[in-house]
């Protein structure tokens, strides 16, 4: 395109400037409310990944089909109608204010979907703002240190002690990404750990190549890659989303491969893969990923590994205890996905066979009695999509040995008017069922040995206001890690949203959760009692200038024995977020947390450096503050410096193992230099 | 030994009573209803001193109270605003006790409204704790305090009283209490104000307090509150003339007994 041309583009889009200038900020409140519910498991770099490459290629909601448009968040049938109607009998839209005119469409949905959605390819900011429209390609470096000042026992030990520290105390993160063209990019992650030696042999390298829409090669992947299909039941190896207060968001939308740029040193796959447009309505993928991870190996009496009997997801290697335990266990998967389009259904099979080099041994509990030992796993899938004017069906059905242990899932998402959606969904996942890497919707992060049925809605009866609420209720067949019989949960969670004016938001949430375990203090005949975990959150956000907002949060959490103990826990904080000078943008926290034990932890969101997230658990009682900054040193050069302090009132000691540090007190500081050409 | 451990045993009651509501809020009006911190007035400089560049005029406020009929549990406030342009300076002075225990502070604060809509406020208080035929001792502590006018209508609070959890003393690790508060405002209408404040003392479990207040005219205000940690009920009236203005609290402790105190303030200027 001629550079006029462009130059008369870009003055029609300075009026939408500010309505699309995007930062990581603006995905906060969409990222807390999917991953607080993960406590701690999930690759939050992944699943960044999955919410910024959507902003990054927004859907041009002038141009989408239904099927596009239920990637976005939170988009039910009757919102993708309301939309298509409205796009229909009017035309295309001008403006995204004009998504206020639709039914549905309220301030704080539009304020989640705005980074997501453009409104006419031509016109969008984030084209011209890409430098892949002006010279083609587009580098970024990132360099992130992260030093904590109080020394932990492993490093303190002699180096002779297999336990001791062998590396420097800073974490290194080194990340390249390369949009050599619209089609091709290239991504390169190096990262070494708090403790970990600088040697090629301990530090995390990751690399690949990934090309789209090259013909009808769809996607190509070379090197670290991950591959979900379908609801994520006979194969998904990318972070997905649990349940969360978006309570009619059920269904997975997986993007079949997608390059990897996360830290997680075990959970991606390595090789190659292919997704190929075999005729218009048609579509092949293939992968191959044969790669090394971390386990627990068994010796025999000569001291000789013979098979392993865990996997290590840690991805530490600081001491010699973990070097011995890293990349002991040779993983081959190989596997293909064919996806068929008819007008309003979609239907895919999926087959995934995994090879492990040495056999995996369970342990004799009674409740490991159905987990997987051996050395090979076939998984073979059928999964649909079916929309029909305000209701979507979704499911998934897979199973492994000759479909002997069948599990699957079931899903419907129903408009039943402009206020009110509606969720369901069935799960049976066989207490013998065993998916090599699996991301399906369910109470355990494993998709096995479980039963549930979920129902949620979501209720505008007044603008402005939404209520979001669901039930899931839930059965474990066998037993499980201190759960000495079957046992059942239920799971209710009800919220009611505000946001009726732009200068401030509002929610106030009711989450219960009543669980079967164990009896605390019980040797040796153990009786199930319902633990009963509750709690109730005020969180309210306020705008008080274009430079100053404020985020104010008190949380109770109350953890019930039914024959023993309740313990409590309570959270409040005070955020400010500034932007004193053009170039500089501050945001500090300062908290109070006073929860007696571990049950009745709570959990916050904090605002952390790009790429990086982090909702860590609060125990005992303490202080927290941090102050992050981001300062645009020069257009092309970016530095984030957070430092966050920790006091505990009423520990002397803070964490475990070799981890452990002496005092009450922890801080940390980051470094982060983003440099973009 | 022992008298040191007297000392500190002490000190430390008198810190907790302090700490867990009972004086916590300066003022009739702040005790009638509940307790609540952020209340714009002239005992703002001890209480919430974020709402000080927000009075119209300079004034000085003067507290007596009196606490379940005891007659050595005795204390008086006083304060004084003096707001200039978008800042507000404030000092206050208090004397809980009689001749055999007494705790007493000065207090110094400074606020800065950035606009209309938000303000910051910081303090800092010398305080001394005597005890007959033994000394005292004297440690210094500091808040910080918010408020924003989210509209016409809201208003949201925060503060921090001793994030730094000052030392009791040289010779042992006992602190000070640490008080963190968040409050909101709600203007029913013209006549009606309603208010909610979560605080929480250290190891206490967190107050909520619920606040009251009905102004049939300017001249006269009706309040009820609620503070949960005792549980207790709390009541009391305002009546204003010109620049003079006089409030009553009684706070009733289901056990315990009547509290009661009054405040006279005093508007400086035209």
């Amino acid at each position: 395109m001629q550079l006029v041309n462009k130059f008369i583009l870009l003055l029609a889009c300075m009026w939408s400037y500010t309505l699309h200038a995007q930062t990581d900020e603006e995905y906060r409140d969409l990222l807390e409310k999917y991953i607080e519910n993960t406590e701690g498991l999930a690759d939050y770099t992944d699943l960044y990944d999955q919410i910024d490459g959507l902003a990054k290629q927004p859907i041009n909601i002038n141009k989408a089909d239904a099927k596009s448009l239920a990637r976005l968040p939170l988009m039910s049938p009757e919102k993708i109608n309301a939309l298509l109607a409205h796009r229909q009998q009017y035309g295309a839209f001008q403006s995204i204010y004009e998504l206020q005119q639709i039914e549905g469409f309220d301030l704080e949905y539009i304020k989640i979907l705005l980074p997501f959605i453009s409104i006419d390819e031509v016109f969008c900011i984030k084209t011209l703002s890409n430098p892949l429209f002006w010279k083609g390609g587009k580098h970024e470096l990132i360099s992130l240190s992260t030093y904590k000042f109080e020394q932990a026992k492993g490093y303190t030990l002699p180096d002779t002690n297999p336990n001791a520290y062998l590396g420097s105390a800073v974490r290194e993160v080194l990340r390249y990404r390369g949009d050599i063209n619209s089609r091709l990019q290239i991504n390169i992650t190096a990262e070494k750990d708090a403790g970990e030696q600088l040697n090629a042999k301990a530090i995390f390298l990751s690399a690949n190549l990934f090309y789209k829409n090259m013909g009808k090669i769809k996607s190509l992947a070379i090197g670290d890659f991950q591959a979900a299909f379908g609801q994520g039941l006979t194969f998904g190896s990318a972070m997905a989303f649990g349940k969360s207060p978006f309570v009619i968001n059920i269904m997975r939308v997986q993007e079949g491969l997608k390059a990897y740029r996360s830290l997680n040193e075990n959970e991606f796959l390595r090789g190659v893969g292919i997704t190929y447009q075999l005729t218009n309505k048609t579509e092949l993928t293939c992968f191959y990923s044969g790669k090394k991870i971390d386990g627990t190996a068994n010796k025999d009496s000569l001291l000789v590994n013979d098979g392993f009997s865990s996997f290590i997801n840690t991805g530490y290697h600081r001491n010699l205890n973990e070097i011995n335990n890293q990349s002991v266990v040779g993983r081959r998967i190989l596997g293909a996905h064919l996806t068929q389009y008819f007008k309003n259904l979609t239907l895919g099979v999926t087959g995934v066979q995994t090879y492990l080099e040495s056999a995996l041994t369970t342990g004799g509990n009674p409740y490991q009695l159905y987990n997987f030992s051996g050395s090979s796993i076939t998984n073979l899938g059928l999964d649909y999509k079916w929309y029909y004017k305000n209701l979507a069906a979704f499911g998934e059905i897979s199973g492994n040995q000759n479909f002997k242990n069948t599990s699957l899932i079931n899903g419907l998402i129903l408009s039943l008017g402009k206020q009110f959606d509606l969720s369901l969904l069935h799960r049976h996942y066989d207490k013998s069922y065993h998916g090599t890497m699996t991301n399906a919707m369910g109470e355990g992060s494993d998709n096995k040995n479980e039963n549930g049925l979920y129902a949620g809605f979501s209720l505008s009866p007044i603008k402005g206001y939404k209520l979001n609420a669901y039930a899931d209720l839930y059965r474990f067949n066998w037993l499980r890690y201190q759960v000495d019989a079957p046992s059942s949960g239920k799971d209710y969670l009800l919220e009611l949203q505000y946001a009726k004016r732009k200068s401030y938001t509002w929610y106030l949430r009711y989450r219960k959760e009543v669980k079967q375990m164990n009896e605390e203090g019980i040797q040796h005949l153990n009786r199930m009692e319902n633990n009963t975990r509750q709690q109730m959150r005020f969180h309210i956000e306020t705008i008080i200038s274009p430079k100053l907002s404020l985020r104010n949060r008190v949380e109770w959490v109350q953890y019930q024995l039914q024959y023993g103990k309740t313990t409590h826990g309570f959270l409040m904080f005070q955020d400010i977020v500034t932007s004193p000078l053009r170039k500089l943008k501050i945001i500090g926290r300062l908290m109070y947390f006073d929860a007696q034990d571990y049950d009745a932890r709570l959990y916050a969101y904090e605002n952390d450096m790009l790429y990086s997230y982090s909702v860590p658990a609060f125990q005992n009682r303490g202080t927290r503050f941090y102050i992050l900054t981001k300062y645009k040193l020069k257009r092309n050069i970016d530095i984030w410096t957070r430092f966050s302090r920790t006091a505990y009132e009423n520990q002397t000691t803070i964490g475990s193992g070799y981890d452990i540090i002496d005092g009450n007190k922890v801080s940390e500081l980051k470094i982060q230099i983003k440099w973009t050409i | 030994m022992k008298t040191h451990t007297l000392v500190v045993l002490l000190l430390l009651k008198g810190a907790t009573l302090k700490a867990i509501g009972h004086f916590s809020a300066a003022g009739a009006e702040s005790t009638a209803l509940g307790g609540i911190g952020f209340m714009s007035n002239y005992h703002s400089s001890i209480n919430h001193s974020a709402l000080m560049p927000w009075l119209e005029k300079p004034g000085i406020a003067f507290t007596v109270a009196n606490y379940f009929g005891v007659r050595n549990l005795n204390q008086i406030n006083c304060s004084g605003v003096i707001p200039i342009k978008t800042f507000g300076y404030g000092f206050g002075f208090y004397n809980y006790g009689n001749s055999n225990y007494t705790e007493q502070g000065l207090q110094f604060s400074v606020a800065h409204a950035f606009n209309k809509r938000f303000s910051v406020g910081l303090g800092g208080q010398y305080n001394v704790f005597k005890i007959a035929n033994y000394g005292h001792q004297s440690n210094l502590t500091i808040d910080a305090s918010i408020s924003a006018k989210v509209n016409d209508k809201v208003m949201l609070a925060f503060k921090v009283y001793n994030p730094n959890r000052t030392s009791i003393n040289e010779y042992s690790d006992e602190r000070l209490h640490t008080v963190y508060s968040a409050g909101l405002q709600y203007k029913v209408n013209a006549q009606v104000k309603s208010y909610l404040q979560i605080e929480k003392v250290n190891a206490f479990q967190p107050n909520l307090k619920l606040g009251i207040a009905y102004a049939p005219n300017e001249n006269i205000h009706l309040r009820l509150g609620f503070s949960s940690i005792q549980p207790q009920f709390s009541f009391g009236a305002g009546f204003k003339h010109k620049k003079l203005k006089i409030d009553f609290a009684s706070t009733i402790h289901p056990l315990i007994g009547i509290s009661s105190q009054t405040t006279l303030s005093y508007a400086i200027g035209k």
